[in-house]
């Protein structure tokens, strides 16, 4: 096969700067597909299409961000099962989060894990939390939380506007957090019931220095 | 003066980084002086950053990847320079559809299957160390490439056991006439003398880094998948050879499938599926194969 020298420069220069993200690539195909063979595949597609669209990327710009762009609309395009779960998620029927998913005393036992052994249970909990969500939530989670991109960012990726991004977030966030704290009470990690919102954080500190 | 309540819908922004600055001061303050919002606020710092750390946990991207990339891009690029010899005037090479969405292919075999038979090449040696009959010679070595990426064998069991979804369905002709266009090679189901054996469905898929037919059947009940591909170079060299009434396979196993493969008239033919492997192997020997 012949290739110009032109062609085998942005070959090297392609192959060295995307090689860079694969770990991110990989880890965010496996959050997507949640299978390691069909990440590889995602990935793989991934690559060959930048290659193929390397000289529309614009040098100096952020080429992660680029990269994840395609990762994300091949994913959604060729690895997403049915469209059907996006109409039920933008629909009207999407189910409201509120506020008053956790207690505070709930939110306090979660932020600061008493052991080691607990964190890794918490751990566990949320990559289970993450595997259950929704196609279109998981792909915020792993591109805030995860890859800490911004808004604007995620909503180029997704092609979506920023407000979506932001109320997807804030749900999937929400949908985790719920079944993170039903886990939490089961596993004892949190004492009382997830759903004792009138509590006051006045009346669990007392009621923590009595037991205390 | 901002309330509780605003404090609390956006508190997601707040750790995101995603306010303004001046709004941003305005958070800050109330936190400042409020215990419950900074209940919500440090919540939702730790969340975010414990996601990210249960995921970190993950394993980093397999050790034959990087080397299927490279190989997926020489790929493209054989691809890319045959495009160009043959193009009239050496007009670049056009934007071509995704795999399996038809168009013409103007690109020899040889050229293009150089690299990525390499690598089955070295697939297929993974296969021959681990198969069992105590010839791998080099340890050191095996593991080396144990490592390099998943076999041809392995790659169809993955397919079978993934049941991935069927493309098309339908009388074996309709499937036939589906298929037409789609791959680089002409492809027909495969056909069983054994009354119970029933067409199922098909899709277009790959084994490593080629183009695959997957048909599905079911077998007396049974799952059975049959990939057929362009034959790996240096299956001869690597895998056990058998002979089944009169008919010459190949075969090797991965996770406790046995998969015979057969080549006729250029392409081969992987079969797997949930039976014994003397079935499968029956199973294979009395296929009829064609196009």
């Amino acid at each position: 096969m012949t290739l110009t020298n032109a062609q085998l420069l942005a070959r090297q220069e392609f192959e060295r700067e995307a090689l860079k993200h694969l770990d991110s690539l990989y880890g965010a195909a496996l959050r997507y597909t949640r299978s390691p063979s069909d990440a590889e595949d995602l990935v793989q597609d991934a690559f060959v299409k930048a290659y193929r669209f390397y000289d529309r990327f614009e040098p100096g710009t952020n080429m992660k961000a680029w990269l994840f762009r395609i990762l994300t609309n091949t994913f959604i395009n060729k690895y997403r099962r049915k469209t059907r779960e996006r109409k039920v998620l933008e629909g009207q029927i999407a189910e409201p989060v509120g506020d008053g998913v956790m207690s505070r005393a709930a939110m306090r036992c979660l932020t600061d894990p008493v052991s080691e052994a607990q964190r890794r249970l918490i751990h566990a909990e949320i990559q289970e939390a993450l595997d259950s969500l929704p196609e279109d939530y998981r792909i915020m989670i792993v591109l805030a939380d995860i890859e800490e991109l911004s808004y604007k960012e995620i909503a180029e990726i997704v092609g979506c506007p920023i407000g979506t991004v932001m109320s997807r977030l804030h749900r999937a966030r929400k949908k985790m957090q719920k079944r993170l704290t039903a886990q939490a009470v089961q596993l004892g990690i949190i004492e009382e019931p997830a759903a004792a919102p009138t509590i006051s954080l006045d009346a669990y500190r007392k009621s923590k220095e009595a037991a205390g | 003066m901002i309330t509780c309540e605003v404090i609390r819908r956006h508190v997601d922004a707040y750790v995101d980084g995603e306010l303004d600055p001046d709004t941003q001061v305005e958070f800050e303050q109330h936190l400042g002086d409020c215990g419950p919002c900074r209940v919500h606020s440090s919540f939702a710092r730790s969340f975010k950053s414990t996601v990210k750390e249960a995921c970190a946990d993950d394993a980093p991207a397999p050790p034959g990847l990087s080397l299927r990339l490279r190989a997926a891009l020489d790929h493209e690029d054989s691809r890319r320079a045959a495009a160009v010899a043959d193009a009239p005037v050496g007009n670049a090479a056009p934007d071509r559809a995704p795999l399996g969405l038809g168009g013409i292919r103007l690109v020899p075999l040889r050229a293009r299957y150089a690299v990525p038979a390499a690598a089955a090449a070295v697939a297929l040696a993974v296969i021959a160390a681990q198969g069992g009959d105590g010839e791998a010679e080099d340890g050191q070595q095996n593991i080396a490439v144990a490592n390099a990426g998943s076999s041809i064998f392995e790659e169809v069991v993955r397919r079978h056991s993934r049941e991935h979804p069927a493309e098309v369905q339908g009388e074996p002709t309709q499937v036939a006439n589906w298929f037409q266009g789609k791959l680089e090679f002409a492809v027909q189901p495969v056909s069983f003398s054994n009354p119970d054996a029933r067409l199922v469905g098909a899709r277009i898929s790959n084994v490593s880094d080629r183009e695959a037919a997957a048909f599905y059947y079911t077998v007396r009940g049974r799952r059975v998948t049959v990939m057929v591909f362009e034959p790996p170079d240096g299956l001869d060299r690597v895998a056990r050879r058998t002979n089944v009434r009169g008919r010459g396979m190949y075969y090797g196993q991965a996770h406790g499938y046995t998969v015979p493969v057969v080549q006729h008239d250029g392409l081969s033919y992987a079969f797997t599926g949930d039976l014994d492997s003397r079935s499968l192997m029956q199973l294979a020997a009395t296929a009829h194969l064609g196009r």
